[in-house]
């Protein structure tokens, strides 16, 4: 649909160059790094304790962490789209795309509800061992990112046809909004190949 | 919103409501984490055995640690107070950021008083109280501290949520630092687990839920710190 | 340090194209006939092409966005050697 865009991203952070606005840059590098903690302590585990991790992730259903995967990819398509409006000055359209966003991310909520369920159901819970202590905290911590950012897409809904607000101003919220949902995004790509797809010989 | 340059503002004392801040982490440090054995916390899955032997050995230098800490725990209030002063200038003295900013620190208080206080009854008579009894009191003493977590959410969320509105070229507190604060206020939910495990990352000693947790928020006191002590020199002369 | 860098922003639907297509195989490749080490691997570099396709064609960092392509980078490689390490060393 686009390659270049008509504008680039306009960012009143003096001395900030990059889409968005720099502070929110930095809450999302200062989150990828807490997640990036997360990841090494579940990497550290998985080298002390092999076999558990192995017998643990072959509990997991690939199917669910698949289709989280592309569920969130297509949410994030929608919002790449909506900021590539934004910069042409295409509000509505915009909207319309983080409209598109919402409801295609949705079902990742329901997803991750019925995979919990089941796991639920088979007797798992955050005390059954560690692979599953960091399986739940970790994509637990990952949903409410997720909830946070369905709050801040429908702020974005608004902001996308604010009339008081100058059209920098709304680009520069609408890609950082959208740079937030788009990590959401990436640390879910991480999750499943560390939790679904590391297979132990 | 108040960004013009303002009519006289009263600074006197606040420069030493200010500098609390600092005070309470040094004190809080010694006093809580080192005399009280807090810095780290005795790990979950310890026996109570150990626990309370090492009350009983160490009776009067913990008793000192704890009356010094719930001394000073109302300078962190203190210090809050003094921070929330700066927000008014930016966001005005009417904004409900304030008087939330405000109570979060006036609320973090008390939750810092009680638990010492337990820590304290712990090392009142130690040896006529059952060995579990000195372990409940200091699991009851961490479970408080630790999950009390939200009232310091509420001071960090609107300290940050204010001083992200500054609209000076040269804000007094920069918006890294205001999303920093943020950002420590919402890492502090990981605290929820806390009480699901006795060892490993999520105990109340373990990586996450005691190293990164308390450090994330006591560097952030001294860091804010000094932008507030510049902010209140450009106050006074009407920025 | 991107494979793209050079390029100027792909369409959307494209990008979408390339990151199902790869998520896709590697789950294949995880769950598949190869060596365990290997299919794993193999997932592991595949989500960093994907993660490094996000950053570039989804978020839009550019590499004239020099420190923070590069924090991002870093955090990418980083990330990503404390996953191959968790293959290699178990």
């Amino acid at each position: 649909m686009s390659t270049s865009p008509a504008n680039t991203s306009s960012n009143t952070s003096p001395g900030f160059s990059g889409p968005g606005d720099s502070g929110v840059w930095f809450f999302i590098i200062a989150d990828m790094c807490a997640f990036a903690v997360f990841f090494l302590v579940f990497i550290a585990g998985r080298i002390a304790n092999p076999e558990l991790y192995e017998t643990s992730r072959q509990m997991l259903d690939l199917r669910f962490g698949l289709a989280n995967t592309l569920i969130l990819l297509t949410s994030g398509a929608f919002m790449a789209q909506a900021a590539r409006d934004a910069q042409r000055g295409l509000w509505l359209k915009s909207r319309q795309m983080m409209i598109a966003t919402l409801i295609t991310g949705l079902p990742f909520g329901v997803s991750k509800a019925i995979e919990w369920k089941a796991k639920f159901d088979h007797g798992l819970s955050l005390t059954t061992n560690e692979f599953f202590t960091y399986y739940f905290v970790f994509t637990g911590i990952h949903f409410l990112h997720f909830i946070i950012g369905l709050g801040v897409l429908v702020v974005l809904l608004q902001t996308a046809t604010d009339k008081h607000k100058a059209a920098t101003t709304r680009l520069r919220w609408i890609e950082a909004g959208g740079a937030y949902w788009h990590m959401v995004d990436l640390l879910w790509i991480v999750l499943f190949a560390m939790l679904y797809l590391l297979r132990a010989a | 919103m108040d960004n013009q340059p303002t009519a006289a503002v009263d600074t006197r004392y606040w420069r030493f409501c200010i500098l609390m801040g600092p005070v309470f982490v040094a004190v809080f440090y010694y006093c809580w984490g080192v005399l009280g054995h807090n810095f780290p916390p005795f790990a979950p899955n310890t026996p109570a055995s150990e626990v309370a032997g090492w009350y009983r050995e160490n009776v009067n230098s913990i008793r000192f640690g704890m009356v010094v800490a719930m001394t000073f725990a109302p300078a962190y209030g203190v210090w809050g107070y003094g921070i929330a002063k700066v927000l008014e200038e930016v966001v005005g003295k009417d904004n409900i950021l304030v008087q939330l900013a405000r109570v979060g620190a006036a609320w973090t208080t008390i939750t810092l008083l009680i638990p010492t206080s337990f820590w304290l009854t712990a090392a009142f008579r130690p040896e006529a109280l059952p060995d579990w009894m000195i372990q409940m009191l200091y699991d009851m003493a961490w479970l408080l501290i630790d999950l009390a977590y939200a009232v310091t959410s509420v001071q960090l969320f609107a300290l940050g949520a204010g001083f992200l509105a500054d609209k000076r070229a040269v804000p007094f507190v920069p918006k890294w630092l205001a999303w920093y604060g943020i950002w420590v206020g919402f890492m502090f939910i990981l605290e929820c687990v806390m009480p699901y495990f006795r060892d490993g990352a999520f105990a109340r000693s373990g990586i996450l839920n005691f190293w990164i947790e308390f450090i994330i928020w006591m560097v952030w006191v001294p860091v804010l710190t000094i932008y507030a002590f510049k902010a209140v020199g450009r106050i006074e002369r009407g920025e | 340090m991107s494979v793209f860098a050079k390029r100027s922003f792909l369409p959307v639907p494209l990008v979408w194209a390339l990151l199902v297509i790869a998520s896709l195989a590697s789950a294949a490749l995880a769950e598949g006939n190869a060596a365990p080490h290997l299919g794993a691997t193999a997932a592991i570099l595949i989500a960093a092409v994907k993660i490094d396709l996000i950053i570039g064609q989804y978020m839009e960092v550019r590499v004239s966005h020099r420190p923070l392509r590069l924090l991002l980078a870093g955090w990418l490689a980083v990330v990503t050697l404390i996953l191959l390490a968790g293959i290699w060393f178990a």
